[in-house]
């Protein structure tokens, strides 16, 4: 039987998740050594937010548990397939992500603060892809950027990395 | 109950669920966003100090610094070489230099004759890069710092092009690579009869060259006992009646992936624990290869 730990989101409802799906926190890894996971575990982090985090988790445990089941014979079909099913599943992922921002950066902040190191870099590479090969205009209107420099330090900025904005 | 957040400041915004135009991305920590900077070409992360003044800096700590010239075209005043080169060298001037290189790649593809490369990867040893990876266009031979054989946080190198640095003539080579992939294009003895025979934490060795033997038959001798991974792919255009020779002694080798274009055979010793070869013989000009040649190829590893 799998032990199972009580999480609960900032907004007070309770996730009852197996150990070896949120031990990919590191956090919530050092609590339970530490033994302060003991009862429900108050986490700053929202129940929307919380739900996601928990989605990735899971499917980040189902993809290693599988990979350890898996005896040599037929395992690189099998690995192929799996590899496509993941990336359908991050695909939709991500296009959710991109669709509601404020998910994303919750999303980002949460895999920040429950150190899951994976997570963090996946949403980072997503953002990085969001950003790529936009001008400053396009970036802050994506991002709701206000430009706060005065006109003359814009112009200072620009003259002084200038370099780095020729094609 | 009250929604907790991360970033204090706003709070009173995201507690009745309104965050339409607010700047979400602005307030997440620095150590955030030079991880997503850190996933773009350098040239765009130095892009962003120009979106407000709270981007003004952070690119400075972006852990990867990666340049890639073909991002740059000729314009008017200067050509698009040294406007590549003066890139370089200003990021290298104001970014954080207490803050470790993850990885430091130079893809110089378009023009050849860069002047500095020696020098930036010089700079990036004493960053304590990580994983450091060059691409450069040409024939010539490019040359390296000696501190590049004796980085004690140097994991990854991918060299691609015909470099020169001086293999230590006793002793050890890049004492904590583990992956190493060359591609040269005329491997030369002096390089590849020692240099995979002293590398003591090698685990990933990919070899890729087209080979014009100059007078002398290119011996290639790898021995390792941490190897775990060997890529071969080699082209043989000598005119020399005896083409190159190959000698692997790695008793961990699990993976061996060997393309050549000519049925030399590989002397291989040791192999304990090998689970997944891959062998294939391409004519390079591309005429169809008489199958039981290979076949003795195949033959020759079996037995060994």
């Amino acid at each position: 039987m799998a032990i199972m730990y009580a999480l609960k989101s900032s907004d007070n409802e309770i996730f009852e998740v197996e150990q070896k799906v949120i031990e990919q926190s590191e956090t919530i890894k050092k609590m339970i050594e530490d033994g302060a996971a003991t009862g429900e575990i108050p986490l700053q982090v929202s129940s929307k937010t919380l739900a996601k985090v928990l989605e990735w988790c899971k499917q980040r445990q189902h993809k290693t548990v599988e990979n350890e089941n898996d005896d040599n014979k037929g395992k690189r079909k099998k690995e192929r397939d799996e590899d496509d099913d993941i990336k359908e599943w991050e695909n939709k992922f991500s296009d959710e992500l991109k669709a509601d921002k404020d998910v994303l950066f919750d999303l980002l902040l949460a895999s920040n603060y429950l150190d899951l190191p994976a997570l963090l870099s996946f949403l980072c590479q997503l953002v990085a892809d969001m950003v790529a090969g936009k001008m400053p205009e396009e970036i802050r209107r994506m991002f709701n950027i206000e430009n706060d420099f005065t006109p003359e330090e814009e112009k200072a900025i620009t003259a002084e990395h200038g370099w780095a904005f020729q094609p | 109950m009250k929604r907790s957040d991360f970033s204090g400041r706003k709070s009173k915004l995201r507690e009745v669920g309104n965050r339409d135009g607010e700047d979400r991305i602005s307030s997440l920590p620095d150590a955030i966003i030079s991880h997503i900077l850190s996933f773009l070409p350098t040239k765009a992360a130095v892009a962003t100090s120009v979106l407000s003044s709270r981007w003004k800096f952070i690119w400075t700590s972006v852990p990867n610094l990666c340049f890639d010239d073909r991002l740059f075209s000729e314009c008017e005043d200067t050509p698009a070489l040294t406007r590549f080169e003066n890139f370089v060298n200003r990021v290298i001037l104001l970014c954080d230099y207490s803050v470790n290189i993850n990885k430091f790649s130079i893809i110089c593809q378009k023009f050849s004759g860069l002047a500095s490369l020696k020098f930036w990867v010089s700079y990036a040893i004493t960053r304590r890069v990580r994983e450091l990876e060059l691409s450069i266009n040409g024939y010539n031979n490019v040359e390296l710092p000696d501190s590049i054989c004796s980085s004690k946080t140097l994991e990854v190198l991918k060299l691609k092009s015909d470099f020169v640095f001086k293999v230590p003539s006793s002793g050890m080579c890049f004492p904590c690579v583990k992956i190493l992939h060359l591609e040269m294009l005329y491997p030369k003895n002096n390089m590849v009869e020692k240099l995979f025979t002293i590398c003591p934490l090698l685990e990933d060795l990919s070899i890729k060259g087209i080979i014009r033997g100059f007078g002398s038959v290119t011996k290639f001798n790898i021995s390792s006992r941490t190897l775990k991974k060997l890529t071969i792919n080699l082209e043989d255009y000598n005119d020399l009646e005896d083409k190159h020779q190959v000698v692997v002694r790695a008793p961990n080798l699990e993976h061996l992936h060997i393309r050549d274009s000519t049925p030399v055979p590989y002397v291989v010793h040791e192999l304990h624990s090998l689970s997944k070869v891959v062998f294939s013989i391409v004519d390079v000009f591309m005429e169809d290869f008489d199958p039981p040649d290979a076949d003795c190829v195949v033959q020759f590893l079996k037995g060994s």
